[in-house]
């Protein structure tokens, strides 16, 4: 069995608002960490190198989530057009996927 | 196309279609006022409550069955925009060529139009309107005339057969026409539409395609026509079976030669076992008995495409024609043996049959 994987227009543009988002924050990681090592006199390439793995590991978690809730999100519009009792349990699906940028926090904050 | 927003939805459908218990116990059942008591506990009971004002007996289950299937469809339709709109309404026109098959069948044959109504299955895309106006006319030209008259598209493939069906008599001209200028104008879609569902339903209609050449052909060999007019019927599209194939397949000798190459095609397995004694028929009987258990269980796991929806589309037809077969066999007297040969056995939809045949006798 083939699985063939195809962004929708809502994954897509997801995509392309996490990437701004992620590209801003390394930039700022790499700037602030810069700033800090050469206030503290250490390798500021080291420091640079770090910034950008911090940035990955978010990117990651990122784009899972907005992979992710593209799909849960008609999913469980779907569900709940049918039966509105569905609209609590279909709440917690969407955020689920959310957990992946905490993961992403997580790693930023630990390097 | 969001197809999870649509199979969230279609999920809600198919938990109300009958199951397999239901359909045993209906069985069981030996009055139609039982039957349509029983059907009034399922998703029908709006339909049988509203049919039951104006009809009673088996016209009153023929009602509440057209409606029901009516309303399914169009909340089906509705749920659907763009491409999954577009596949649904080539899926549901399969049903809308049946009919017009069974009105010129009826035709031909001579059969009392009221005889012929009650073998339409329910559709959609026409209204039931249009097919009371079909069975008012007076024979075929009349048909054909009255689908050209309302700008019908099928009044196109009718007309170009029509000299031919009056020369020889011969309705395959019209229902080969028919089949022809459906399944092409539906794979010309499907392929323009370039997408995995497009694809999957294209995939469905060309297995379609190659079952009805499969029994045109034994049907031929059957009769030993020998013309080099039978290769002109073939329908193009097969999945399968390609056309120099199937060309092979017409050009046998005898039936033996052409079930020996159709064991070499790949529906050899879904026949089983057969010998040189198997009829078009029965070859038509297995081929089909076999689709419809394809079709209908296609969506396991599926949730990203069209297949949920084929597979329902499939499964409410299997669903209303065994209910008419059961109500009808009630309101004729036909025998549990002749009511269960004419069910349409799709495991997972309909109970076992051994087991049935088991609690009965």
């Amino acid at each position: 069995m083939t699985f063939k994987f195809k962004l929708n227009k809502l994954a897509k543009a997801v995509l392309i608002f996490n990437v701004i988002l992620l590209s801003l924050l390394i930039g700022g990681l790499v700037v602030s960490a810069q700033e800090e090592e050469e206030a503290k006199g250490a390798d500021p390439l080291a420091q640079g190198i770090r910034a950008v793995g911090a940035g990955l590991a978010f990117l990651g978690g990122a784009l899972g989530t907005g992979i992710a809730q593209s799909r849960i999100g008609p999913a469980v519009m779907g569900a709940v057009a049918e039966d509105r009792a569905n609209f609590g349990i279909g709440l917690i699906l969407i955020a689920i996927p959310e957990t992946l940028v905490i993961f992403g926090f997580v790693v930023i904050f630990l390097l | 196309m969001s197809y999870e927003y649509l199979n969230a939805r279609l999920r809600h459908l198919k938990a109300r279609l009958l199951k397999p218990e239901q359909f045993a116990q209906l069985l069981g059942l030996s009055d139609l006022e039982e039957f349509i008591a029983a059907l009034a506990e399922t998703d029908y009971a709006p339909e049988i409550e509203r049919s039951s004002v104006e009809f009673s007996g088996y016209a009153l289950v023929e009602d509440a069955l057209t409606r029901h299937t009516q309303r399914v469809f169009r909340h089906l339709a509705d749920m659907a925009v763009g491409e999954a709109d577009t596949l649904i309404r080539i899926l549901l026109e399969r049903f809308e060529v049946f009919n017009l098959k069974t009105i010129l069948r009826g035709f031909h044959a001579g059969v009392d139009p009221e005889e012929t109504a009650r073998n339409l299955f329910p559709t959609i895309l026409y209204p039931t309107a249009f097919y009371q106006e079909l069975l008012k006319r007076e024979g075929i030209p009349a048909v054909v005339d009255y689908l050209l008259a309302v700008g019908n598209r099928f009044y196109k493939p009718l007309t170009e057969a029509l000299p031919d069906y009056e020369a020889t008599r011969r309705l395959a001209r019209l229902e080969g026409a028919l089949d022809a200028f459906y399944f092409e104008s539906a794979q010309k879609t499907l392929r323009e539409m370039r997408s995995e569902s497009a694809e999957i339903v294209r995939k469905m209609l060309g297995v379609e395609v190659d079952v009805l050449n499969l029994v045109y052909a034994l049907r031929v060999v059957e009769a030993g026509v020998e013309a080099e007019e039978k290769f002109r019927y073939i329908l193009p599209g097969g999945e399968r079976i390609q056309e120099p194939l199937m060309r092979e397949l017409l050009a046998s000798l005898d039936k033996a030669a052409f079930l020996r190459k159709l064991q070499e095609t790949p529906y050899a397995r879904a026949l089983g076992e057969f010998d040189e004694t198997i009829t078009a028929g029965e070859l038509q009987e297995r081929l089909e008995a076999w689709l419809y258990n394809q079709n209908c269980r296609i969506d396991p796991g599926r949730f990203f495409d069209i297949q949920p929806v084929a597979a329902y589309i499939w499964r409410v037809n299997v669903e209303v024609t065994n209910l008419r077969v059961i109500a009808s066999g009630l309101w004729r007297g036909a025998s549990r043996q002749a009511v269960e040969d004419q069910l349409i056995w799709v495991p997972g939809v309909m109970p076992e049959r051994e087991r049935v045949v088991a609690g009965a006798s």
